[in-house]
C-alpha cells in the first residue's frame, strides 16, 4: 500500500512510437520504435542536433503532428480517442514559430488559453479571470497585461506564451525550444521558471532545447535523440559520464569533456613560444595563448620568446625586442609572427 | 502607471480591454454612418428638397415622382450599401484572419471572380438550355450560382494556401484564378445570344442600384446568414491569429473552423456580388482602416468595427459615384479603385516585411 503511494502517476507514455513526415507522398521516418514515459512533476530537457526531429517529437507527443505508427497515451487514454477540448485540456504544447501578430495584448494571449473554458463569445468567468491573472502573475509579468506583444522582448514573449499554457491548467507541458532568439540571461530565466513550475505546482514538462549545459543542470531527466534513430533517456549525470555527447555532438573542432563537464574546443597548439629566462607568466595567460594556437614550453627555437615584468608584456625575437605591451598586443603581434613562418 | 488607469476605463467581464477610446470610436463612427446614409438619400442626379424628401419619408406627400425616386430606388439602394459594405468588410475580415495575409480579400483572392463565373454560366446557359430569365435577372437561381462559384475557387485557394506558406505568391494565385475565370467567361460569351452577353455585362460593371426592394430582402436572407454564422467564428477567429498550429495546441478543430469560415465567406461574398457585380478593395481595406484606428486585431472588438467602416466607404464611395445635381453616373468599382488602390500601397510601404501578418 505505502509502496503504492510511492509509484509516480504516469502521464504520458508512447507505444513503440515513430515519428516523422510524409511530403509528396513519400514518407519520412525520423525516429521509430520510440518507448517514452513521463511522470507527474517532470522536468525533461530533449536535447539533440538539428534535423533528428526534436520538433517533431513535441508536435507528435502534443497531438497536432499524426503518429507514422505506434501510440501516444496521456493518463492512460490515447491521444487520438480524446476531442479537442479534452485534448487541450490535458496538454498544452508551445510551439517556436514566432507569432505575427503585433496589435495584440498580452492579457488577449493569456485569455487564449482559457479557450476551452470559455462559452461561444468567450467570455470569462470569475475562475477564469484568476487562473490568468495567476499564470500572469507566475510568468513574473505582472503589469505587463495591456502591452502590445510588439513592445516586449524575446523572453518577454515567450514567458507570455507560457502563460497562456499555464492559463489552461494542462497538467502537461510541451514546449518546442523556449529559448531559441533568447540572450543568456532569458535563457536561464525562462528554464528555471519551468523547472521552478515542475517543483511547485506539479505540472509535467518537456522542453527541447539546444542550451546542452543549462538543461544538464537543471533538468530530472534528458531525452538525448540520436540523428540515426534511437533515444537515450536518463539522468544529465548519466549522460555525462557515459560520453553521449561526445558521441552525438562532438566533431573535429569540438569535444565533449566529462570531467569538467562541458565542451571545449579542440586546441591545434602547432606553435611554440619560449618563455623567458627568469619570468612566470599568470594561469589565465596561458589559457589566452593556448586558444590562439600557441604554446608556451621552456625550449628554445621558438617562434618568439614571451615574458612579463611591471610595465606590461615583453615580446623578443632574437632581432627586435618590444615592452610595454599589453596582453591583446602580445597576441596579435604573436599572430603576426605566425603568418610570417607560414 | 496613474495615466494608465485614467486610459483604461472599464475592463469588460470578458477580460478584453475595453478602452474609453473604443467607445468613442464606435459612436463617431455610428454618427458619421448616419450621416452618410441620409446623405446618399438625399444627394442624387435629381434634386429632391430636404423638407419635402421628410415629408415623403414620413407619408404624406403627394409629389408622386419624388415620392417613388426616394422610396423605391434611393433607400433600397442606401439600405444595400448598408449590407453589402459590412458583408464585404467581414468576408476581407474573416479572410485576412484565415490566410494570416494582410492582403488578403474577396476580390483580391479571386472569390468575386468565382462568383462571376458563376453569374456567367446561370445567365449564358439559359440560352443553351432555353429556360428564360425574366426581366429582374436577380432571383434564387443567380445568388446560389454565385455562392457556388465563390465556394469552388475558396476551396481552390484554401487547397492552394495550405501547400504554400508566403502570403505574395497566395495573392499571385488568386490573381490567376481570377484570370482564369476571366478567360472561361469570355469563352462562354463568345457561345451566348448577344442580348445575354449584354445582360452579362451591364452587370459586371457594378451598380448598387439594380437592387429593388423584392432583391434586397433576398439578399438581406443570405447576408444574415453568412453574418450570423461569422459571429460565432469570433472567438475561434482570435485563436488563429496567433497561427493554425497554435489555434489546434489552443483546442480549436482547425478544420471544421476553415470550412465554416469558407461558408460564411462564400454566402456572403457570393451573394452580394450576384446582386451587385464584383465590388473592389472595400473587402480588403475596411479591416485595415478598422485595426489601424481601434489599435486592436481583437475580433470582438474588430467585428462591429469592420462592419462600420465598411459600410461608411460603401457609402462614401456611393455618393460620389452618383455625382450629385449631375446626371451622369459612374460605375461604383472605379470610385471603389479610386480610393482603395492607394490604400493597398500604403500598406504595402508601411509593412515593408510582409512576414507579420497585422
Amino acid at each position: 500500500m505505502l509502496k503504492d503511494s510511492l509509484n509516480p502517476k504516469s502521464m504520458l507514455h508512447t507505444q513503440e512510437l515513430s515519428i516523422g513526415y510524409t511530403y509528396r507522398g513519400s514518407e519520412s521516418v525520423l525516429q521509430s520504435g520510440l518507448n517514452l514515459k513521463l511522470f507527474e512533476s517532470d522536468f525533461v530537457c530533449l536535447i539533440g542536433p538539428n534535423g533528428c526531429g526534436k520538433s517533431t517529437l513535441i508536435r507528435t507527443l502534443g497531438g497536432l503532428q499524426k503518429s507514422m505508427s505506434g501510440d501516444v497515451f496521456i493518463e492512460d487514454e490515447k491521444l487520438t480517442s480524446l476531442g479537442y477540448s479534452t485534448r487541450s485540456q490535458l496538454i498544452n504544447t508551445v510551439l517556436t514559430d514566432r507569432t505575427a501578430v503585433d496589435h495584440i495584448t498580452v492579457e488577449e494571449v493569456v485569455v487564449l488559453g482559457r479557450y476551452t473554458f470559455t462559452n461561444w463569445i468567450g467570455s470569462l468567468s470569475g475562475p477564469d479571470k484568476d487562473f490568468i491573472s495567476n499564470s500572469i502573475h507566475e510568468v513574473g509579468l505582472s503589469g505587463f497585461e495591456d502591452r502590445m506583444l510588439s513592445t516586449l522582448s524575446d523572453g518577454e514573449r515567450q514567458r507570455v506564451f507560457i502563460a497562456k499554457a499555464l492559463a489552461s491548467d494542462a497538467p502537461l507541458l510541451l514546449l518546442d525550444e523556449p529559448t531559441a532568439h533568447l540572450d543568456i540571461s532569458n535563457r536561464v530565466e525562462v528554464l528555471t521558471l519551468l523547472r521552478n513550475l515542475s517543483i511547485t505546482s506539479g505540472h509535467t514538462c518537456l522542453v527541447s532545447t539546444h542550451d546542452l549545459d543549462l538543461a544538464l543542470q537543471l533538468a530530472d531527466e534528458i531525452w538525448l535523440m540520436l540523428p540515426d534513430q534511437g533515444m537515450i533517456c536518463c539522468t544529465p549525470e548519466e549522460i555525462v559520464q557515459q560520453d553521449y555527447l561526445d558521441e552525438v555532438f562532438g566533431n573535429n573542432t569540438l569535444f565533449f569533456n566529462s570531467e569538467s563537464g562541458n565542451f571545449a574546443l579542440r586546441g591545434e597548439s602547432i606553435y611554440k613560444i619560449q618563455l623567458k629566462e627568469s619570468t612566470s607568466i599568470p594561469e589565465y595567460a596561458l589559457r589566452t595563448f593556448e586558444r590562439l594556437g600557441f604554446m608556451v614550453s621552456q625550449k628554445a627555437g621558438a617562434l618568439a620568446s614571451i615574458g612579463v615584468d611591471n610595465e606590461g608584456w615583453i615580446i623578443s625575437t632574437g632581432l627586435i625586442e618590444i615592452k610595454r605591451l599589453t596582453l591583446s598586443e602580445a597576441c596579435r603581434i604573436l599572430k603576426k609572427l605566425r603568418l610570417r613562418v607560414k | 502607471m496613474k495615466l494608465m488607469n485614467l486610459y483604461i476605463w472599464k475592463r469588460l467581464n470578458d477580460g478584453i480591454m475595453i478602452r474609453r477610446t473604443h467607445y468613442f470610436l464606435f459612436f463617431s463612427l455610428s454618427l458619421l454612418l448616419a450621416v452618410f446614409f441620409i446623405l446618399d438619400l438625399f444627394l442624387g442626379s435629381v434634386h429632391i428638397p430636404v423638407k419635402e424628401s421628410i415629408h415623403i419619408l414620413s407619408g404624406n406627400s403627394d409629389n408622386s415622382n419624388w415620392s417613388y425616386i426616394l422610396l423605391q430606388m434611393r433607400l433600397p439602394r442606401a439600405l444595400n450599401a448598408l449590407i453589402t459594405g459590412s458583408g464585404l468588410a467581414i468576408a476581407g475580415l474573416m479572410m485576412q484572419t484565415l490566410f494570416r495575409n494582410p492582403l488578403a480579400g474577396p476580390y483580391v483572392l479571386g472569390i468575386s471572380s468565382g462568383a462571376s463565373l458563376g453569374v456567367a454560366i446561370y445567365v449564358m446557359s439559359s440560352g443553351v438550355f432555353g429556360f428564360i430569365i425574366g426581366a429582374g435577372i436577380y432571383n434564387y437561381g443567380m445568388i446560389l450560382s454565385a455562392v457556388a462559384g465563390a465556394v469552388l475557387i475558396f476551396l481552390l485557394v484554401i487547397l492552394v494556401a495550405s501547400r504554400i506558406r508566403d502570403s505574395v505568391s497566395l495573392l499571385i494565385v488568386g490573381i490567376m484564378f481570377g484570370s482564369l475565370t476571366t478567360a472561361i467567361v469570355s469563352i462562354l460569351q463568345y457561345f451566348s445570344r448577344p442580348e445575354l452577353v449584354h445582360k452579362f455585362v451591364i452587370w459586371t460593371l457594378g451598380s448598387l442600384s439594380s437592387v429593388g426592394w423584392d432583391q434586397l430582402l433576398i439578399m438581406m436572407g443570405f447576408i444574415l446568414t453568412g453574418l450570423i454564422v461569422s459571429v460565432f467564428l469570433i472567438k475561434p477567429m482570435n485563436a488563429f491569429l496567433l497561427g493554425e498550429m497554435n489555434a489546434e495546441a489552443t483546442g480549436v478543430n482547425i478544420v471544421r473552423i476553415r470550412y465554416l469560415i469558407l461558408f460564411g465567406v462564400s454566402i456572403i461574398a457570393g451573394s452580394l456580388t450576384a446582386f451587385n457585380g464584383p465590388i473592389a478593395f472595400i473587402g480588403l481595406i475596411a479591416p485595415h482602416i478598422s485595426r489601424m484606428i481601434f489599435n486592436t486585431t481583437n475580433h470582438r472588438i474588430l467585428f462591429p468595427a469592420c462592419m462600420l467602416t465598411g459600410t461608411i466607404l460603401l457609402l462614401g464611395c456611393d455618393i460620389i459615384s452618383q455625382v450629385p445635381g449631375k446626371y451622369i453616373m459612374l460605375p461604383i468599382n472605379a470610385i471603389t479603385a479610386l480610393i482603395g488602390a492607394p490604400v493597398v500601397v500604403w500598406i504595402i510601404i508601411g509593412k515593408r516585411k510582409m512576414k507579420t501578418a497585422f
